[in-house]
Order: C-alpha cells, then sequence, then structure tokens
C-alpha cells in the first residue's frame, strides 16, 4: 500500500498525467453506455391499449438511465388528456370520430417535438414514445420525423391474446388513471375494454415478412413468452433487446441488506476484508429470524465475496452463491483508512470527493459510476430471478437501490442504506413498493450526509418519471392549437422515511400517488 | 452454528469448513445459478451454417467458464462409414443408410450422457440436422430421461448466395469430397440438401412446439424468434447469437509501447511511455494508415500508458474501464524479484496454477475473463476494431480468439511492440503476428519447469470437436453393430490443421526482427 501511494506521488507529477488530467477535464463525464450510444435513439412502442407498453416503456427508462444513458417517456396519453380535461367515455377513440382524431394527431405532434427538443437540446439520448401507434399512417409520420432528424428509431411492439392477463392489467393501472375518477370498476373494465376494440379496427401489427421488413424492432409476445427481433442496429438496440427478455412480470421480491456491522464498521474504517463484530453476529442471527418467519421459500441468497457477507450468510443455514461483482467499492489508496485519515493525507482528494461523489474514483479504485457498470450483470440476474435476499455492502447496496427506485446520479451516493436494516423491495403496477425492517440491533451508523458547502453539479443523469409526475413537468403540455390553457401539476415525489422504525411501507411511482392531485 | 470460514489460498474465496472437510469444488467469480446440463441442439439444412454457430457459442461457453462440448454427428458417421460415394446416402428412402445415420446419432447422445454426467460437462452441443420432428421427440425423451434441459437452435436461411458461399467455403474441401473437383462436390452437395428438404420439418412457435425453448437464427441474424428462454445461460446464448455477425473484418490486438514501469519490471502501475514506448506509437500509427482501414475504431483502456500509445495514432478513440491491466492487488507496483522476497509464498502459489490465482486484494486471470467480457460481445458486434491493451487482458481476449485452454491462457506469448492481426475464416480464426520493428523489455515470464507438467485437473477445456481432439477421439467412435470396418484413418494432414489454436501459432515467433505471418486455417467440416 505505502508503495502504491508513493508511486501515486511521483505520476502525479510528471507531464503525463497533467495532459491526462486535461484530457479527463474536458471529457464529458457520461458513462460507457452512453459513449456507444452514437445517434439518439427514439424507441417507438406498439399495442392496443393494455398491453403493457407504459410498463415497458418506464421500467426501460429506468434501466437505460441507471446505467447511464439520459432516457426519458413521453407518454402520449398525458398530452392527450391535458389537451382534452374531462374524458367521457370511449367514443372519444372511435376512429370515425373525426374531431377526436383531430386532437390526437395534434397531441402526437407535440409530444413529438417534446422529443425533438430533448434529444436535441436537453441532452437526451434515447426517448421513449409510449403511444398505441397501431396504424401505419402513425408510424410513417414517425419514420419521417426520425428521418428528418437524424434519429435512429427501435419499436417494440407488445403483442397480448391473454384476456387474463389484460383484464389484470386493466385492473392494475387503468382503473386509478385520471381517465375515470369517479366510477366503480365494473363500468370501467367495460369503457376500457371498448375502447381497445376501437383500437382493434384499425390496428396494422408490424408485418415482418413484407411491409417492416427493414425496420428494426422487437415483438414481444405474450409477455415475454415469445421474442421476435428484427434487424438490431447497435450497442443500445442490443441492449434492450437484453433487457426485455430478460424481466418477467411474475410477483417476486427483493430483499437487500447489508453484512453485519463488521470490525472496520465499529473503528470507522472503509472497504478491507475484516469479520463480524459481536453485534454483527447478532444480526446475523435476527436475520436467519427474519428469513424464517417470512416464510419465504425459493429464496435465494447472493453474497460478495467478501468475508463480512459470507459470515453473515453463513448464518442462515441454506445455500448462498457468492459473487466478486457485489463486492464493496475500491477505495484504491484509502483502502482500510477511516475517513479522519483520507482527510488528513489526501485532502484534496477528500474535498473532491464532497464535490462529485457519483464520478469520483478513488486512485488506483473506483466510483460509484464504476459501481453501476460492474453491478449491471447482478441487476440483469435478478430482474430474471425470483425472490431472492441480497447480502452486500453500502455502496453496492445504494447502487442495487437506485435502480429499483430510479434515483439519480446525484442522490445515488447518499441513500441512506443503514446496516442492520432489511429493505424488502416488491414490483407492483408502474414502481416499486418498499417495506423497510429494521431488525433491531444496533450498529455503528456508517452514512455520511452530503455536505452541505456544496451545491450539488448539475445532473447529468435524469429521472425516468413520466412527465406529470416529475418536476421540469411544469413546462411541458402545451396544446396551444387545442385551445386548452395549460395547468401545471406537480405531485411531490416520495422521500425516503427516516431510518428507526420498525416497519415503514412506502411507494415509488404508484399511479395513484402519480396523479394524486388530480 | 455458522461455519468457519478459511480462505482459499489460491483463489482467496472465503469457504466454509466444517468437520475439517474440505474445502469445496473452485468456485467462480459469478453463481453458477445450480442448473441441470444443457443440451443444445442444433436444426437446419445443411450449409446454413450450424457447425459454425455450434463451434463459436462453445468456444464463447468454454471461455465464459461453462465447460462445452460439440457432438457433431457427421462426424460420427464418416467414421462409421469411411467412403463417401454420392448424395445417393442420404436420400430418405436408402433404408441401409437411415439406419447408419440413427445409429451415429445414438451413439452420439450416449457419448452426450457421459459428457454431462461423468466427465464435468456442462453443456453439450448437438450438431446435426435434426430436421425431422421424429428426431427432435428422440432428443427430447433423451433429456427428460436424464434430467438434461434441452434448448433448440435452428438455422433458416433461403438466401442461394449465403448458401453457395457457405458450401464453397467449407463444405467442398470437406473430407467426404476428398477425390472430386469443386464443382461436382457443388453439385453433390446440393443434391445432399434437397433431400433433406423432403422431410424438413421447420419448428413450428404457434403450435407444435410452442412450449419448447428455442431460437430461430433467420437469415444469418437478421432476424431471431425466440420462444421460452427458461434460465441464465439459455438468456446469454441469445444475447451471445444475437450479437454475433459474419461480414468479413479485421480485429487486432496490441499492447501499449513499452513504459517505464515496463522498464524497470514492474508490475501494474499507471505509468507513461519510455522513449522506444513512444517510437512504437509512431510505428503503430505507421502501421495503421498502410492497412488502410475505413471506419477502424480504436479502444484502450484507461490506463495512461494504453491512453498515450493511442494518441499518436491521431484518431478518435475510446476507453474502456474494463481493459485496464490486471489488478495485482498488494503486488501492484513491485517487480517480481521483490514480490518473490516479500511474498514468497503468494509468489510460489500464483506459479502453481495462474489462472485461477487471484492477487490479495486483487484479482485472477479467472476474474479478468469475467471482467472483459463485455468487451468480446461488443468485438463480435463491431467491424474492424484495434485494442490497445495489456499483457493479461490482451492474453484473455487471444484466448477466447483461439480457443485456448485456462491452462494455456496466462502463458499466452503477447510481447511488447507486436501487433496481431486476426481475421475470422471459416471456423477458426486466422493469426498473423506483426513485429513493429522497435525493441522493447521482454515482460514474459514462463511456465515455471517444475510444474510444466501434471497441472491440476483442468476445469475449461477445449472446444474442439472430436475428431480435433486427441483424447476424445480414441474412445469415439464405436458402432458396433455395423460390420463395416475402418477401412482407413483420418489423413495426417487433416488432423494436424484441424485445430484453431495449434502449438505452432506464430506467437512464438514474434520476438524476431521481421514481419512475418503464418495463416492458421482450420477446416473440419460436417
Amino acid at each position: 500500500m505505502a508503495a502504491k501511494q508513493q508511486r501515486l506521488a511521483v505520476v502525479s507529477d510528471s507531464q503525463v498525467e497533467a495532459k491526462r488530467t486535461d484530457l479527463r477535464a474536458n471529457e464529458k463525464k457520461c458513462s460507457w453506455a452512453s459513449y456507444m450510444t452514437y445517434s439518439p435513439t427514439v424507441i417507438v412502442m406498439i399495442g392496443l391499449p393494455a398491453r403493457g407498453k407504459t410498463y415497458m416503456a418506464k421500467k426501460l427508462t429506468r434501466y437505460l438511465n441507471w446505467i447511464g444513458v439520459p432516457t426519458k417517456v413521453f407518454n402520449l396519453g398525458v398530452y392527450r388528456r391535458e389537451a382534452v380535461k374531462a374524458y367521457k367515455s370511449y367514443d372519444f377513440f372511435r376512429h370515425d370520430n373525426k374531431e377526436a382524431m383531430e386532437i390526437r394527431k395534434n397531441c402526437a405532434l407535440v409530444a413529438l417535438q417534446d422529443v425533438k427538443g430533448y434529444l436535441n437540446e436537453e441532452g437526451g439520448q434515447i426517448a421513449v414514445f409510449d403511444a398505441t401507434n397501431t396504424t401505419r399512417e402513425r408510424r410513417e409520420l414517425i419514420l419521417n420525423f426520425a428521418k428528418d432528424n437524424a434519429y435512429k428509431l427501435f419499436f417494440v411492439e407488445s403483442i397480448c391474446d391473454d384476456p387474463d392477463v389484460i383484464a389484470t392489467n386493466i385492473l392494475d393501472v387503468k382503473v386509478s388513471s385520471p381517465d375515470y375518477p369517479e366510477r366503480d370498476r365494473e363500468s370501467v373494465m367495460e369503457d376500457f375494454l371498448k375502447r381497445i376494440e376501437c383500437y382493434k379496427v384499425t390496428y396494422q401489427p408490424l408485418d415482418p415478412d413484407r411491409h417492416d421488413k427493414n425496420l428494426s424492432f422487437i415483438q414481444v409476445i405474450n409477455v415475454g413468452r415469445r421474442f421476435l427481433v428484427n434487424r438490431v442496429q447497435d450497442y443500445i438496440q442490443s441492449k434492450i433487446v437484453y433487457y426485455l427478455m430478460n424481466i418477467h412480470v411474475q410477483s417476486h421480491s427483493i430483499y437487500l441488506c447489508r453484512h453485519g456491522e463488521s470490525h472496520h464498521n465499529v473503528e470507522g474504517q472503509i472497504g478491507g476484508d475484516a469479520e463480524l463484530s459481536e453485534r454483527g453476529k447478532w444480526f446475523a442471527a435476527a436475520l436467519k429470524e427474519f428469513v424464517e418467519e417470512h416464510h419465504l421459500s425459493d429464496l435465494k441468497v447472493w453474497t460478495s465475496q467478501l468475508r463480512r457477507t459470507i459470515q453473515t450468510a453463513e448464518e442462515l443455514g441454506v445455500p448462498y452463491e457468492q459473487w466478486k461483482i457485489l463486492n464493496e467499492i475500491d477505495a484504491g489508496v484509502c483502502e482500510e483508512m477511516t475517513y479522519k485519515t483520507i482527510e488528513e493525507k489526501f485532502p484534496e482528494e477528500f474535498a473532491m470527493r464532497d464535490q462529485d461523489k457519483y464520478h469520483y474514483r478513488y486512485p488506483g479504485g473506483e466510483s460509484y459510476q464504476d459501481l453501476v457498470q460492474r453491478l449491471e450483470p447482478v441487476i440483469m440476474e435478478l430482474e430474471r430471478q425470483g425472490n431472492v435476499l441480497v447480502i452486500c455492502h453500502q455502496a453496492v447496496m445504494r447502487c442495487l437501490l437506485a435502480y429499483f427506485l430510479d434515483k439519480s446520479a446525484d442522490d445515488l451516493p447518499y441513500l441512506k442504506c443503514p446496516l442492520h436494516t432489511v429493505l424488502k423491495l416488491t414490483p407492483v403496477a408502474y414502481g416499486c413498493k418498499v417495506d423497510m425492517f429494521d431488525l433491531k440491533v444496533e450498529a455503528v451508523n456508517t452514512h455520511r450526509d452530503r455536505p452541505l458547502v456544496n451545491v450539488p453539479p448539475a445532473v447529468l443523469r435524469r429521472n425516468s418519471f413520466t412527465p406529470l409526475s416529475s418536476q421540469d413537468q411544469i413546462k411541458r403540455p402545451r396544446l396551444y392549437s387545442v385551445g386548452n390553457p395549460s395547468q401545471a401539476i406537480v405531485s411531490q415525489a416520495p422521500t425516503l422515511p427516516s431510518e428507526g422504525t420498525d416497519r415503514v411501507v412506502f411507494y415509488f411511482f404508484f399511479p395513484s400517488l402519480m396523479f394524486s392531485t388530480n | 452454528m455458522p461455519r468457519e470460514l478459511t480462505q482459499n489460498r489460491i483463489q482467496k474465496i472465503w469457504v466454509p469448513t466444517k468437520d475439517d472437510k474440505p474445502a469445496p469444488r473452485r468456485a467462480a467469480g459469478a453463481p453458477h445459478f445450480a442448473n441441470p446440463p444443457t443440451v443444445i441442439v442444433m436444426v437446419g439444412l445443411p450449409a446454413r451454417g450450424k457447425t459454425y454457430i455450434s463451434k463459436k457459442l462453445t468456444r464463447y461457453l468454454n471461455w465464459i467458464g461453462m465447460p462445452t462440448k460439440v457432438f457433431n454427428v457427421g462426424e460420427y458417421r464418416r467414421e462409421a462409414v469411411k467412403n463417401y460415394s454420392s448424395y445417393d446416402f442420404f436420400k430418405p428412402d436408402n433404408e441401409c443408410a437411415v439406419k447408419i445415420r440413427q445409429q451415429c446419432a445414438l451413439a452420439a447422445l450416449r457419448d452426450v450422457k457421459s459428457y454431462l454426467k461423468d466427465e464435468g460437462g456442462q453443456v453439450a452441443v448437438f450438431d446435426a440436422t435434426n430436421t425431422t420432428r421424429d428426431r427432435r421427440d428422440m432428443i427430447l425423451k433423451f433429456g427428460n430421461e436424464n434430467g438434461f434441459k434441452v434448448f433448440f437452435i435452428e438455422s433458416v436461411c433461403d438466401d442461394p448466395n449465403v448458401i453457395a458461399s457457405n458450401i464453397m467455403e467449407v463444405k467442398v474441401s470437406c473430407p467426404d469430397y476428398r477425390n472430386c473437383n469443386k464443382t461436382e462436390a457443388m453439385l453433390d452437395f446440393q443434391r445432399r440438401i434437397e433431400c433433406y428438404k423432403t422431410s424438413y420439418q421447420p419448428l413450428d412457435p404457434d403450435q407444435h412446439d410452442k412450449d419448447l425453448s428455442f431460437i430461430k437464427v433467420i437469415d444469418v441474424g437478421r432476424r431471431f424468434l425466440v420462444n421460452r428462454i427458461q434460465d441464465h445461460i439459455q438468456s446469454k446464448i441469445v444475447y451471445y447469437l444475437m450479437n454475433i455477425h459474419v461480414q468479413p473484418r479485421t480485429i487486432y490486438l496490441c499492447r501499449h509501447g513499452e513504459s517505464s514501469d515496463n522498464l524497470e519490471g514492474r508490475l501494474g502501475g499507471d505509468s507513461g511511455l519510455s522513449p522506444r514506448g513512444k517510437q512504437f506509437s509512431a510505428a503503430l500509427a505507421h502501421f495503421v494508415k498502410e492497412q488502410q482501414l475505413n471506419d477502424l475504431k480504436v479502444w484502450t483502456s484507461q490506463l495512461c500508458r494504453s491512453i498515450q500509445t493511442a494518441e499518436h495514432l491521431g484518431v478518435p478513440y475510446e476507453q474502456w474501464k474494463a481493459l485496464n491491466e490486471i489488478d495485482s492487488g498488494i503486488c501492484e507496483d513491485m517487480t517480481y524479484d521483490e514480490v518473490k522476497e516479500k511474498f514468497p509464498e503468494e509468489f510460489a502459489l500464483r506459479d502453481e496454477d495462474k489462472f485461477y490465482y487471484r492477487y490479495p486484494a486483487g484479482e485472477s486471470y479467472q476474474d479478468l475473463v469475467q471482467r472483459v467480457e463485455p468487451v468480446i460481445m461488443e468485438l463480435e458486434r463491431q467491424e474492424n476494431v484495434l485494442v490497445i491493451c495489456h499483457q493479461a487482458v490482451m492474453r484473455c481476449l487471444l484466448a477466447y480468439f483461439l480457443d485456448k485452454s485456462a491452462d494455456e491462457m496466462p502463458y499466452l506469448k503477447c510481447p511488447l511492440h507486436t501487433v496481431l492481426k486476426l481475421t475470422p475464416v471459416a471456423y477458426g480464426c486466422k493469426v498473423e503476428s506483426i513485429y513493429l520493428n522497435v525493441e522493447a523489455v521482454n515482460t514474459h515470464r514462463d511456465r515455471p519447469e517444475e510444474v510444466k507438467r501434471g497441472t491440476g485437473t483442468l476445469i475449461r477445456r477445449n472446444s474442439v470437436t472430436p475428431l480435433t481432439s486427441p483424447e476424445s477421439n480414441i474412445k469415439k467412435p464405436r458402432i458396433d453393430d455395423l460390420d463395416e470396418p475402418p477401412i482407413q484413418d483420418m489423413p495426417p494432414s487433416v488432423a494436424s490443421i484441424a485445430l484453431c489454436s495449434p502449438s505452432h501459432l506464430p506467437l512464438a515467433l514474434a520476438g524476431q526482427n521481421l514481419r512475418m505471418s503464418r495463416h492458421d486455417i482450420l477446416q473440419p467440416c460436417q
């Protein structure tokens, strides 16, 4: 370690280092995935209503943002509701309702203008155009739009004939839609099914054999049972396809926790490969009880390859798998130091980390950004699995949590993941339900708050909130031509509750919350 | 009671010990997901690239640490019937031949079974046409009885140009056509395809086969139909198949120019180039120009020496952290002598099993393979790429392209100031080693004499087909009930060039002051 530090000093003197620092400063702080996305892409959803388009759009957007590709959903329904405040009935969606057709087309045009603004001016790399797009005419319009702006297009069509799946979907997300404020379930279901019929009349699915054989697309058939993939063009499209093939909609829960308190935790040292403290062992025992109490059948347990997580898992008495990529962030030259020592020995490094914690890379070590890239296969496999308990580390858990809760790069390194606390994540509708279990074994606090002095830097990553729930939505709906004055709608994003409570339940991006101000 | 943990000294993995029981089998960096073995069943008419896919996929799976082997029924058939006369053999009404072919399939399946049950194999690729439902039902039943998962890969292609070029490339040089000219061979082979066409039943995703797990690869990767992926490995396979392509292209691998740490014999670190290292960078710029490549992509690591090398080229380049040199943990910046002095035990352990050895707080070659896997995936997607990397990283990449075993990988020769030009051909990879005539220190450490022989059991295997692999060759063909005695052995010439990774690889020549290239083309066939 001493040798490492010494060498570091030598190198930093040389011209070489100067030049590279230069380079680094000039370079955009973008992720590898974002590097590989050469030209902006518009992902166009296709499918009848209640085929899970919005689900896929949101989930995909969350994933892409997390891997560092700025992505945003443009949901046409939101624009339409903005233009026509009071939804009456499915009549609006009849293909022979000319007035309504005009409004709907205008909404699409406005949304595409916003797509353009996002990709050309706001630093966006991918826009997800979430609408039914069931006619060739509409898709032709989008194709021309993309051609004019030199965007790549990738279509995601969801095809589903299973009436049960469709009914579940309607109950899950449509009944709570602002289109149906005060109605009972049955009439909503009826109206919505009629609305689907309106679209069926004119639906032209993608035709891989003739008409659409030169387009790039994926057809997702019967909720992921089958896929047809045509002409994948580039890295990001291949990533998208891989992701869509791995997600599933079976209900499952993911449990995240850190190892029990370690000796290094007690001493305030970071990194290392220390053993559990006495209290850490109590936590491991408490975790065993927790797992038994919750009757988790087929629970898979994953650990890192560091001793403290393996010791924690050993106590459970069930099989577990070790992943090296779940190891804690590599603090490089700062491994096994306390924050105080770092501040003394490397005051400059210490200050830089506070400035931009997400992008800051420890000398000879990793940044949170590096960590996200390292953890991507874990996320992919978590999406594939059923119930999993991941016993990991503070920085790793923050990265995983940020994926599930759609947290920005700015918030990610400050998420609270206290020791001896289990987070239960359950996907619901478009978001994720979080239950927090404090297992009532005391532990040191390893959290360092965001320093107050520094104004956080401009955020490169964005949340993938739908326009309505995102703060920057204020400037969004503006259907002037339709004659509806726009009205700003902002709903407060929920925040993590304070720790220490026995069990807290809170929701993220749950539709009813999202539209609560309506 | 939780078990005590002890650290595996080679891999630095914490393993529980109870009742002094020995540590369990070697763990990998990633979970195994405790899957049952998988049989991958190829489906498709002749000349649809089934063998190409089988071999390539097998190479990939072995490289990521999943023991995989191809079982090519054509080779069993040639073993059983030494003299191929004409396509008559493949006529559906040639009863005697049909029986032979059935026997060959059964013999191959027996070998699949013993590979997966007794020899530690995890994936067997059953490379045959498997064009009829009867045959596929037989395989499904076989999988069911033995608890193997079955995954089908069907290659569908109607483009006559693709088929013709495929026949020319790999079929006319096949041992079946030893004694005919190319035109005759082409003609016979096309008739052979016709024989299969009459009974071909493609996988039917809508009705008959809707519950099977499969991928249809349509028109050489233009379109894919994927049905009912069951697990991690199938999902990996699908992702891989969607990323490979067959456009001709070239991959160039080299290390950074000589660094000042190289001069001092130090490991790792992040030093700049030496004067000779800079000379190499200039020579590399010249070399790249000479190659006259449009759209050459240049990738570097995020270490100073590889970026400095790329800077000389005057073209855009991309930095991958995943291409950084192996992390030697507490041994970073030391010379081998210092390591030997300070950590004599670690030093000896590394020699014992270099692939699995993990530096304390650092990485092993095994870790490295996992780290550079996304690079391989992206290399497969790209066309012409120059990768400027590091010794251990280059060994990992090279091992993938040349199908080298875990045992050989850490000793592959990747000298400084030498570019390896890799060109995919037929089922393998042509390698040219180009020394750019700028002297550099030698950073290669040979395998120590005392452990050269008799290293422990190898977990990873080469993915060579039975005929090119000497060990499996001996016990393979045994169709006892056929009374036709083997007439002649394979001509030695075929056997010797059939390997993707011959020992006389030009790497050994790379230290000389001459530009030289040798081509290693492999050409076994179905």
